[in-house]
Parts: structure tokens; C-alpha cells; sequence
């Protein structure tokens, strides 16, 4: 803590010499009625009187004046410095002295009182900015709060800077005719310390770069500038500085998190009505395609048969209707992607089932018969592949048949040309990998009816002698599903994965 | 006029709704219809109904709630019918006590199967011994696991999770239930271990394990035993 002492200037220090000749005219009229020692003593207080009002200084002089003006009038032989008693010189020593330490005692009581006022007065200064501070909404009232403060009470220039959402820092208010302190604030917000900043070095006045940090992270910066660097630069000058930017700093954080329960209201509301709006779409649109498919449904089904012609009509409108269905269903489901707010139930499936539900979700589907017994002859090979894929177990049986569905819309024309002729060139497959290394599905037996140990090349040592091909044509761990699911996951490949 | 087939009631909010599904379902039984959950609890005056459809939404109170109300009272088979499509609302619905979810819209003929299989199932009942599906029949006096005669060895837990298949057979059974019922209720979120146990089940009692035709997976939900072939 900085004790700082007030300023005394010229005027205190003729008061103090005016008081001393004032305190001589009055005793003046009682020499001969008062002993000298009396009017010493009126000389001491007028000393201590000094010090309590003018200062340590003044009170030196009134001291010192005392005794020369005491020695001056009231000893013998009167008006002249000589003195003919050895006596009074302990007089004048010991008057000197008790003046000296009086006046020098309260003159420091006087500082410290003074002190405490004035730190007092910042404290409520303090105070008040504090209260308007908690009750600002915008960055710009925090700016415009500090700017006034600083400037009524330090006669300062200052301007903080805040980062936006991309991180840089913008000047609130903006500095016109350009910003010469950008880097250098940049740098005190980045390294969190406070920088001075010289006139020469900045190209602009004399400035303090102080950070905005608060309790989580760094939150900006203030830069104070003046002309007269001494208003900033005083040791005695920084408490009040660093108040001002930690009150800033929490002011700024304060707004930040308000931004983003803002936010997070604004997105969990808007996410409540789009959830609403979209289970409400669902159910007026899939209503009357269920009346559409259950009617055409009864139709055909009706007894006595329809007669051809109107069975296949009754037929077209129920394919149609399911086929609107599924295009209603893919529209919601892509509203419900574009919101960005599925949250995906990532697990190991084992891959039969994924394959499986993704075979049942496609029947009906295949046109082309060759390419669907390919399918199932790629996943019967896999199915006994003690191979995990990782995925939502709610959506990930669909990635199989979109992967087929944009290959088949997404292959050259000639591609596919060459599917419709029968030569199958375009193809959907299953392949395993670890670290960009195909890893080739197990054969559980042999052309020549010997079992084969399964493939655990990539799998640990001590994985090795838990897997067995068990009856039904499968490799499994034996013990523990976790130790399976272990060696499962190793086998699908942590670096690489099914595709 | 004396009618033994079975009472099945339809609660639906949508009148062309429960129209087509009475039509559909006149074969397989009594329907009689119900536009609100109100209308439904008055239903089970009297004789009750042997088999409940319910749409989730309905006017006066969520389908869910009754269900939770239904299963306080009544172990009668429960379909859900409704446009709610996402996976957690059908767990929630069938761990509240449905049997069964269809997704508006289904089939005629779907509806059916399913009305028909949880029929059956209130008649086969949890006391047959032997239970036989495709060419597997199942001893459970005798704790026998058999395809074409041949014996099939399972483990302890295997076994155990068929057993619980085969007492739900035509109901969907939930992760969270299956979990509870074999392992018990310390295991309900580990659904690793159920993945795998059904796995090693499809490779020792499906013909092509990738293709199941009783073991059934629904999606994102659970499991469904189905005792006929599903095949198409």
C-alpha cells in the first residue's frame, strides 16, 4: 500500500511564519507578567497548531521560527539574538525539540487522516461505479461507465476492448483516425499482464494496457491514456486502475453469460416449437396417409374380390400412399437433422444386426435381384465376422441402404447402364479395416470341410486364445462379453473401422 | 346372438381410422370402438375386451398414461397404433406396458399378424411345455433345445434369455427389460452383453443369422420373439 502524502506549496509555509509573528504580538504585551518559560509554552502549541493544519513542513519552519522569535523578544537582552543566560540554551534546546516531535507526530496523523479520506472518497467512487456497473446491459454502457469514471476522477482517457465472437478485439467506443495501440493491447489480452505504453512507442500519447481478467478467462483489455503520464503512471495511481479493470471484468463477464442463457433460452424454446411444430406436421400428414393406406388396404382385402382392373387400382393407391409416407417420414427426419440437435446413441452393434435390420428395412425394395443376393451373400460372409460397427443403434441400419441408394444415384451413367444390363458393375459392398489395411471376413470352413482358425491377426496376443469357432460356423469369445466386446472392437479397428 | 370370438377394442381419436381398422379386424374377432380414453375405461364395464389398440394421441389424455393406468389393473394384450416415430417414444410406450408399436401407416395385413399373435399368445399361455417354431423345439420341462432331433447346446444364460423370448412371444421386449428379466435388474443399461447373447442365439437357432425369421430386432427399441416365420 502506498501512503501518499498531500502536496504542500509556498502559501502553507508563510502561513506558518505569519502564525509564529502572530503568536509573538500576542504574548508580546504579557513580558513582564508572564514567566518566559509561560510564553515558551504558547510557542509549542502554535507549532503543534501548525502541524495539525499545514503539514510536517511548515511546522519545521513555525519550529524553528518559534525559538528565533521567542529568543528574539522574550530573553534578556531583549531584541537581539545574543544570549546572556547559558541557561536558556536548554531552554531553546528542549523547545526545539518538543516542537520538532509534536509538531513532526501531528503532522503524520494529519497525512493519514487526510489518506483515509481521500481513500474513503475512491471507495465510494468505487462503490457507485460498481452500482452502475451491475446494472448495465450492453458493453457499450460498461465502456461508457469506466470512461466517465476514470476521467472525473483521474482526468484520463480510457477505452476498452472486447473480442467479438471470432475473437478479435474491437474498440468500444471506436477510436477514430485510426488505432495505434491495437497490437499492443492484443498482447496484454493475450498474455493477461499489464503493459505501459511510451508516447514514442505507441505513436500516440502516453497509455497503461491493463487485461480485463475475470475468475474463468481473460476478458478483454481497458487502455488508459493522457497526455500527463503521471496521472496513470503513479505508483499510488494503479490500485484504483486494476479496481476499475477487475469491476470491468465482471461487469463484461456478467454480460457474456447473459448472452448465452440468452441464447441457450432463445435455442431450447426455439427447439420446443420446432419439435411441436414438427410432431403436429407428423400427425395431420401421416393421419390421412394411414386412412389413405388402410382404406386401400381394405380394398383389397375386400370380399367378394374386386374385380382386376379396380384390385390393381386399389393396389397403385396404396403403393403411392406408403410411398408419400416415406417421403413424409425422410422430410422430418431431415427438418429434424437440419435443427443440428440429434444427439446420436454411438455404440458397437455387431454387424449382422446391423446388416440384418438394414436387409428388413430394403424389403420390397430390390429390383435388381442379382445385386440384392450379392448383398446377402457379402453380409452372410460377414455375419459370421466377429466384426462391430460403431453407430446409433436407432439410425445406423440405414446406412447400408443409403450407401447403396447414392451409389446407385451417384455412379456414371455408364455404371449404371452396365447394372441394368446384368454385367453388375456397379456394386455395394461391406469391407473391414485397421489403419487403411483391408482386413478380409473369416471363413469358418473350408472348401475341404476343415475348420480354419478365425482371423485375429491384428488382435492381441493375449486376445488370440479366447476365440473359437463354436458349432454354428461363428468365432465368439468364450468367458466374458466384455472381453468380446473388447476384442470385437480391436478386430473392427479403433484406427479404422467397418465401412 | 352368441359370439365367442374374442373383444377387441379400438381407441382412436380419427373416425376413418377406426373404420378401416374395424373392417380389417372383423375376421379376427368383436371390435368395438372408443374416440377417447374416457370411452376406453367405460369400455371394460362388463365383459372385457381380450385385446386393446390404442393411438397414443388421444383427445382428452396421453395414450402412455393410459397404458400405465390399463397395466395397474389388466394384463390384456396392448397395441399401439400411432404417428409417433421416433425410438424413445416407442420404449416409452412399451415400458409402460404396450406389447406392441405400429407406426402410422401400417399394412391391413400387418395389423392383422400382430392382432393375431398376441391372441395367440393369451392362449398358449406360460404353461405349454414343448414349443416348437420352424424346425426348433423347445422342452422346457426338460430344459431341451432341439433342431430336426438334434440336440443344440446352450448356455445358462442363453437359455435363460430364450426362456423369457418365448414367455413374450409376439410382444416387443424392450433392452431395459430384457436386461432386467435375464441378468436382473443391476445389468438394465448394459446392452452389449444383450447384443451379443442374442447374436450367439440367431447363430444356433436362426437358418441365416443375418436374416432372422423369429428373433426379430426393432430398430433403436428391443427385441420380438415371433413364433411363425416373419419371412414375406
Amino acid at each position: 500500500m502506498n501512503d501518499a502524502k498531500p502536496s504542500r506549496s509556498m502559501s502553507d509555509y508563510f502561513r506558518a511564519a505569519l502564525a509564529c509573528v502572530a503568536a509573538t504580538l500576542l504574548t508580546l504585551p504579557l513580558h513582564g507578567l508572564v514567566d518566559a518559560v509561560n510564553i515558551a509554552m504558547i510557542f509549542v502549541l502554535v507549532v503543534a497548531l501548525v502541524a495539525v493544519w499545514l503539514g510536517s513542513g511548515p511546522a519545521i519552519l513555525a519550529a524553528f521560527g518559534g525559538v528565533a522569535l521567542f529568543d528574539f523578544f522574550f530573553v534578556e537582552p531583549r531584541f537581539s539574538m545574543v544570549v546572556a543566560d547559558a541557561q536558556y540554551l536548554i531552554t531553546f534546546a528542549v523547545m526545539l525539540v518538543v516542537a520538532l516531535v509534536i509538531g513532526q507526530l501531528a503532522a503524520r496523523l494529519r497525512d493519514k487522516a487526510l489518506l483515509a479520506a481521500r481513500r474513503e472518497d475512491e471507495m465510494r467512487a468505487l462503490y457507485g461505479m460498481a452500482k452502475l456497473l451491475s446494472g448495465a446491459v450492453a458493453a457499450e454502457q460498461v465502456a461508457d461507465i469506466v470512461r466517465d469514471f476514470l476521467g472525473s476522477r483521474l482526468e484520463i482517457e480510457a477505452v476498452l476492448y472486447l473480442p467479438d465472437r471470432d475473437d478479435a478485439l474491437a474498440a468500444i467506443p471506436v477510436r477514430r483516425g485510426g488505432d495505434q495501440h491495437q497490437e499492443h493491447v492484443r498482447a496484454v489480452y493475450e498474455q493477461g499482464r499489464p503493459m505501459h505504453l511510451a508516447a514514442e512507442e505507441s505513436g500516440y500519447a502516453p497509455a497503461l494496457a491493463l487485461p480485463l481478467v475475470s475468475s474463468v478467462r481473460t476478458r478483454g483489455a481497458l487502455l488508459v491514456y493522457s497526455d500527463h503520464a503521471e496521472r496513470f503512471c503513479a505508483a499510488e495511481k494503479r490500485p484504483l486502475l486494476d479496481a476499475v479493470a477487475s469491476l470491468a471484468a465482471i461487469a463484461v463477464e456478467r454480460l457474456h453469460y447473459g448472452e448465452v442463457v440468452q441464447e441457450v433460452t432463445l435455442s431450447m424454446e426455439s427447439e420446443r416449437l420446432r419439435s411441436a411444430l414438427l410432431s403436429a406436421v407428423s400427425h395431420d400428414l401421416r393421419t390421412p396417409l394411414t386412412v389413405l393406406v388402410g382404406m386401400a388396404d381394405a380394398l383389397t382385402l375386400a370380399r367378394p374380390s374386386l374385380p382386376p382392373p379396380a384390385l390393381e387400382l386399389a393396389t397403385a393407391i396404396r403403393d403411392q400412399a406408403l410411398r408419400l409416407s416415406g417421403l413424409v417420414h425422410n422430410l422430418l427426419d431431415m427438418a429434424r437433422l437440419h435443427t443440428g440437435k440429434i444427439v446420436l446413441n454411438r455404440e458397437w452393434q455387431p454387424l449382422e444386426e446391423v446388416v440384418g435390420s438394414s436387409l428388413k428395412a430394403m424389403t420390397g425394395c430390390w429390383r435388381d435381384v442379382r445385386c440384392a443376393s450379392n448383398w446377402r451373400r457379402t453380409c452372410r460372409r460377414w455375419s459370421s465376422t466377429p466384426c462391430c460397427w460403431s453407430g446409433c443403434s436407432a439410425t445406423c441400419w440405414r446406412t447400408p441402404r443409403n450407401t447403396r441408394r447414392g451409389g446407385r444415384s451417384s455412379s456414371p451413367r455408364r455404371w449404371r447402364r452396365g447394372r441394368r444390363s446384368g454385367r453388375g458393375r456397379c456394386r455395394t459392398g461391406l469391407a473391414a479395416g485397421r489403419r487403411g489395411k483391408r482386413v478380409r471376413p473369416v471363413r469358418a470352413r473350408t472348401p475341404l470341410g476343415r475348420r480354419r482358425r478365425p482371423w485375429t491377426g491384428d488382435l492381441p496376443r493375449h486376445c488370440r486364445g479366447t476365440w473359437r469357432p463354436h458349432p454354428g460356423g461363428a468365432a465368439r469369445g468364450r468367458r466374458n462379453p466384455d472381453d468380446f466386446h473388447a476384442a470385437a472392437r480391436y478386430a473392427a479397428g479403433a484406427g479404422g473401422g467397418s465401412r | 346372438v352368441n359370439d365367442d370370438r374374442p373383444l377387441i377394442l379400438v381407441v382412436e381419436d380419427e373416425p376413418q381410422i377406426r373404420r378401416f381398422v374395424r373392417a380389417a379386424l372383423e375376421d379376427e374377432g368383436r371390435v368395438v370402438e372408443a374416440g377417447s380414453a374416457a370411452e376406453a375405461l367405460d369400455a371394460f364395464t362388463g365383459p372385457g375386451p381380450a385385446l386393446a389398440i390404442i393411438d397414443l394421441g388421444l383427445p382428452d389424455r396421453d395414450g402412455v398414461e393410459l397404458i400405465r393406468e390399463l397395466r395397474t389393473w389388466t394384463m390384456l394384450p396392448l397395441l399401439v397404433l400411432s404417428a409417433r416415430s421416433a425410438e424413445a417414444e416407442k420404449v416409452a410406450a412399451l415400458d409402460a406396458g404396450a406389447d406392441d408399436y405400429l407406426t402410422k401407416p401400417f399394412g391391413v395385413e400387418e395389423m392383422r399378424a400382430r392382432v393375431r399373435a398376441l391372441l395367440r399368445r393369451q392362449k398358449v399361455g406360460a404353461g405349454d411345455t414343448v414349443i416348437e417354431f420352424g424346425n426348433i423345439r423347445v422342452d422346457r420341462a426338460h430344459r431341451s433345445v432341439t433342431r430336426d432331433g438334434v440336440a443344440i447346446h446352450l448356455t445358462p444364460i442363453e437359455y435363460r434369455m430364450l426362456g423369457v423370448l418365448l414367455a413374450n412371444a409376439g410382444r416387443v421386449l424392450t433392452h431395459r427389460q430384457l436386461l432386467k428379466d435375464v441378468w436382473g435388474p443391476g445389468y438394465a443399461e448394459r446392452g452389449h452383453y444383450l447384443r451379443i447373447y442374442i447374436g450367439h442365439l440367431r447363430q444356433k437357432l436362426e437358418a441365416d443369422p443375418a436374416r432372422p425369421r423369429h428373433l426379430l430386432t426393432e430398430t433403436g427399441v428391443g427385441y420380438r420373439f415371433q413364433l411363425q416365420d416373419s419371412s414375406p
